[in-house]
């Protein structure tokens, strides 16, 4: 990681004073609201993506969402929209079934991806096969992280739930926007960390973590129920040469999501929070978010 | 621990290419079996001659040429081999004897087996030559020039791809998917139909009784301590070895070890997703049942009082496994009492932290991981266990520091950083000290 501070675990909530900070400096339409705040509020924070008949819905604002934590209408405070840069964290399986083709197209996709960062974007390479390495740290430099990526080779045993976890908690050491991909074309056979306990870290991730995998393969159980705790989706691919325009589709999904904060109230802290979110008057419309959070 | 019958012997390969030890350099440049040689098939009693010529030969332990005399044979070579050498033991037990039997696989009733005049005059000719060696002897070396024949031979029992020619049949996966079905030789059965036959004290027992010979038991520890150091699981062995010492702590102790390996991911996730033939049956039953199995056999271990280290500790890691946390941390904590060497000690911090973390004891959980840690340094397992425990309770800076120590590991491929990669082959230590052993104590009995 490249900075030594973690942004809290318990993500949602967040300090609602650090939300604020990071849109000011993103110079978005929220920033010219100028809100003070004279007190620290937990705020709980939400990517969502809307969609209508496939297509990204643009233009709404927090008088538009509609959110129930624990069933109890919440007042949206904040809603931003492609402001926040992005800290995209690849997680890939580098383990010996990776070898060959699937490892060449995995490389043409993440180089792919990269190019589609912007200039204010972060992106990191988190390897695992049974070990779990860094192969390099978040940064902005994309032709650093390509070389990177250029330089995996794969070996070893599978260490899917390892690499996932540390692959969340990466994206969350830097402010911003934590996107999470996760490939792998296998099962878990060396995990130190349980299927449970990182399905459970998901739910304390303000991430949001895609997975993509090879169809039929066993690591898509595991990767459904994360991706399904943070909001995001798993995508299984017929053939590695479909990575290339996944990842890409990924990228681009992630940039249309919202980001709608809301400060609590009316319900008790501690424990899960059911989640709900809506567009008012929009009942043809998709939503997808996360289903809950775990706060402290 | 027997099985339910099944239509074809099979036996469990894994192969953790990172994981195990190489295999030989000579074995990995050992050239294919010579086609030509393997079509001109011999006579059933030219090809026993020529069992009994390698079994001459064969020096035990020893990577020599009479174990290349297996180099082109199939499985159903060694199973006539077999039968032969059923009716050459009659024969040497009784040279008057004419009619032969044969009984073995799931034919209850022994069926008779016909020879020639010629064959018989053969018969009686090999029982003369074996006899020189000494009955039990000679079925001892046998069941050793087999073991090596998969230990300094091809490292598995293996014959090649599958063609559905023999019953016996290999299923060799990694990294948790199948990599192939081969035809397996034979030669654990074939070793284990040898010792079937040890009868070491005619006077007491009136047929062949192997469990009165401490021999074959240490045979059975050995073997089934080779199986576990490299993954190549052959669960007849196992049971057999169960079956005929249900009191010896070492086999029940092994045996223990290969069930709650079976429960273990890295082969239940394999037999689950793999497409495999229907008519074939691995035995390996589900995880709760394996933990279950492994639960009796270490327990049953436990009581007749053998002293291996970490007894305790893979009961311990098989009751955390089933959820039995608290019991769990009762025999953790008597391994780590036992004070074993300290890479048992690492599994069983290691273990210990996550039983304490699941009964709430988060402090407890964290000095536990935080000794494992420092037993092994290069070891991610409880690194990526202390940001865990600290992100679930809300502590993200001490989760992301764990993580950085993740990082800050040596980078490598190889499998030495964390012991808990190759908490499974473990066992396998007993191999070379017992296989050594049962070479120096394999003796000719004295002449009568």
């Amino acid at each position: 990681m490249t900075r030594a501070r973690t942004r809290a675990a318990v993500i949602a909530p967040v300090v609602f004073a650090a939300a604020v900070q990071c849109l000011r400096l993103s110079g978005g339409s929220a920033a010219a609201q100028q809100p003070t705040f004279s007190s620290r509020l937990d705020a709980v924070r939400v990517d969502v993506l809307v969609t209508e008949r496939n297509r990204v819905t643009l233009g709404l604002g927090p008088a538009d969402f509609e959110v129930l934590d624990n069933g109890v209408p919440q007042t949206v405070d904040l809603v931003s929209f492609e402001e926040l840069p992005l800290n995209v964290v690849l997680v890939f399986d580098l383990s010996a079934s990776v070898a060959g083709e699937r490892l060449e197209q995995l490389q043409v996709a993440a180089k792919a991806m990269l190019g589609g960062l912007k200039p204010r974007d972060q992106a990191a390479l988190l390897t695992f096969s049974h070990r779990v390495e860094l192969a390099h740290p978040l940064t902005a430099d994309a032709g650093a992280l390509a070389a990177a990526v250029e330089s995996v080779s794969p070996a070893g045993d599978t260490a899917l739930f390892d690499g996932t976890y540390a692959g969340m908690v990466l994206g969350a050491s830097d402010p911003g926007r934590d996107l999470v991909i996760v490939f792998s074309d296998g099962v878990d056979t060396v995990s130190w960390l349980s299927a449970p306990q990182v399905i459970e870290s998901a739910k304390r991730s303000d991430a949001v973590v895609y997975g993509v995998s090879v169809r039929g393969v066993g690591s898509i159980p595991f990767l459904k129920d994360v991706t399904q705790q943070t909001g995001g989706s798993t995508i299984e691919v017929d053939s590695p040469r479909e990575l290339s325009a996944r990842f890409l589709a990924i990228l681009d999904e992630f940039r249309q999501r919202y980001l709608v904060s809301y400060s609590p109230r009316g319900i008790t802290s501690g424990g899960w929070h059911r989640l709900e979110v809506r567009v008012k008057g929009r009942r043809t419309v998709t939503v997808k978010a996360r289903p809950g959070y775990l706060a402290r | 621990m027997m099985r339910p019958g099944i239509g074809r012997r099979v036996a469990l390969i894994l192969v953790l290419v990172c994981l195990t030890a190489a295999l030989p350099a000579a074995v990995q440049q050992r050239p294919p079996a010579d086609a030509a040689g393997a079509s001109e098939r011999p006579s059933r009693l030219d090809r026993a001659e020529r069992w009994a010529t390698a079994l001459e030969r064969h020096e035990p332990g020893v990577a020599d040429d009479a174990l290349n005399e297996f180099g082109g044979w199939r499985g159903d070579d060694l199973a006539e081999v077999s039968q032969t050498i059923s009716s050459v033991l009659a024969l040497m037990r009784d040279p008057s004897i004419r009619i032969f039997y044969r009984r073995g696989g799931s034919i209850a009733r022994p069926v008779q087996v016909f020879y020639s005049g010629g064959e018989v005059r053969q018969l009686q000719a090999l029982a003369v030559r074996l006899a020189a060696l000494g009955e039990t002897y000679m079925l001892k070396r046998a069941a050793l020039l087999h073991m090596d024949a998969v230990v300094l031979g091809s490292g598995a029992d293996s014959q090649g791809p599958q063609d559905r020619r023999t019953d016996y049949v290999l299923f060799r996966f990694k990294d948790g998917q199948e990599q192939s079905l081969e035809d397996g030789t034979g030669h654990w059965d074939t070793a284990r139909f040898m010792l079937d036959q040890v009868w070491t004290d005619k006077r007491r027992d009136m047929r062949p009784n192997p469990s009165r010979d401490d021999w074959v038991r240490r045979w059975y520890r050995t073997a089934i301590a080779y199986m576990l150091g490299r993954m190549q699981f052959h669960h007849s062995i196992v049971d057999r070895g169960v079956e005929l010492f249900p009191s010896d702590g070492e086999i029940l102790f092994l045996a223990g070890a290969e069930h709650e390996t079976f429960a273990s991911p890295m082969v239940q996730e394999p037999m689950r997703t793999a497409d495999l033939p229907r008519n074939l049956s691995f035995g390996v039953a589900s995880p709760r049942a394996e933990l279950g199995a492994a639960e009796d056999l270490l327990r049953r271990a436990l009581k007749a009082q053998v002293t291996i280290p970490e007894m305790h500790l893979r009961l311990g890691h098989v009751l955390a496994d089933l959820g039995r946390h608290k019991d769990a941390v009762g025999e953790l904590r008597q391994a780590v009492a036992t004070e074993p060497p300290s890479a048992l000690l690492y599994y069983a911090e290691l273990f210990l932290g996550r039983s304490e973390a699941a009964l709430g004891n988060i402090a407890a959980a964290r000095a536990a991981y935080e000794s494992a840690a420092l037993l092994a340094p290069g070891a991610q397992s409880p690194l990526l266990a202390l940001s865990q425990l600290a992100y679930a309770s809300g502590d993200g800076d001490a989760a992301g520091a764990a993580l950085e120590r993740v990082f800050a590991l040596p980078a490598g491929s190889d499998g030495g950083g964390d012991p808990w990669w190759t908490y499974a082959l473990a066992p396998g230590r007993f191999f070379g000290p017992s296989m050594a052993d049962l070479i120096d104590t394999l003796r000719p009995e004295p002449a009568q």
